[in-house]
């Protein structure tokens, strides 16, 4: 069974199963690839706003779902095969991830609504979501280590 | 928040916190925190510490309110 270390923000690989071992690593590699293209898609479209209207374009922006489905998958293998504790602990991050993008979400509707402001990417709602639930897992680490 | 005589158990037994929590299927963090009352395991893990120990759970996990159980 996986234990966690350096805050929350690490494992041991040392305790890891040979299956842990590859959903996690598969599991990052797809999210730094999904990351890695939608960072590029992100600055070309913004490069090149033109793109951004052709429907091969737009279509190719769906690209980095791909990668980020399967990172998701592999990471709910690994949940999966866990304790009740890593569980407990997951469930709070979880938590805070979704309040973190809950607090994002409404901030930008209001800034949008009220302000006038341009709407924000979707992205920044999946970073948030990522930003949230590491802190999640440090804040969890802090409380059961 | 409970309190538990896990360690006591777990050293008369000689076994070190990653033997224990092999025997009982989870990572050495989660016997090291119940171990310290920082969390209370669930029902079926309870049962099973219970079992691997051959007590009661009631032994073992001691609720520290002051809730009066019921008489039968």
């Amino acid at each position: 069974m996986v234990e966690i270390t350096h805050g929350g923000l690490w494992v041991r690989w040392s305790s890891l199963t040979r299956a842990d071992k590859r959903d996690l690593l598969f599991g990052l590699a797809y999210m730094f690839v999904a990351g890695a293209i939608a960072g590029f898609l992100a600055a070309l479209f913004e490069d090149r706003p033109a793109l951004a209207e052709d429907d091969l374009t737009r279509a190719l922006a769906m690209l980095p779902t791909l990668p980020f489905v399967a990172a998701l998958l592999h990471w709910f293998r690994f949940c999966g095969r866990q304790d009740e504790l890593f569980k407990v602990m997951d469930g709070i991050a979880l938590r805070i991830a979704v309040l973190f993008c809950a607090g994002a979400a409404c901030s930008f509707v209001l800034l949008q609504e009220v302000a006038g402001r341009p709407p924000v990417p979707a992205l920044y709602l999946v970073l948030l979501f990522g930003v949230g639930y590491t802190v999640g897992w440090m804040l969890a680490y802090r409380k059961y280590r | 928040m409970m309190e538990n005589r896990l360690h006591i158990l777990r050293a008369e037994r000689r076994w070190s916190q990653a033997e224990l929590a092999e025997r009982l299927g989870v990572s050495r963090q989660t016997v090291n925190s119940i171990e310290t009352g920082k969390y209370d395991p669930s029902l079926p893990l309870a049962l099973k510490i219970g079992r691997l120990f051959g007590q009661p759970v009631e032994q073992i996990f001691i609720a520290n309110d002051d809730t009066p159980c019921a008489q039968g």
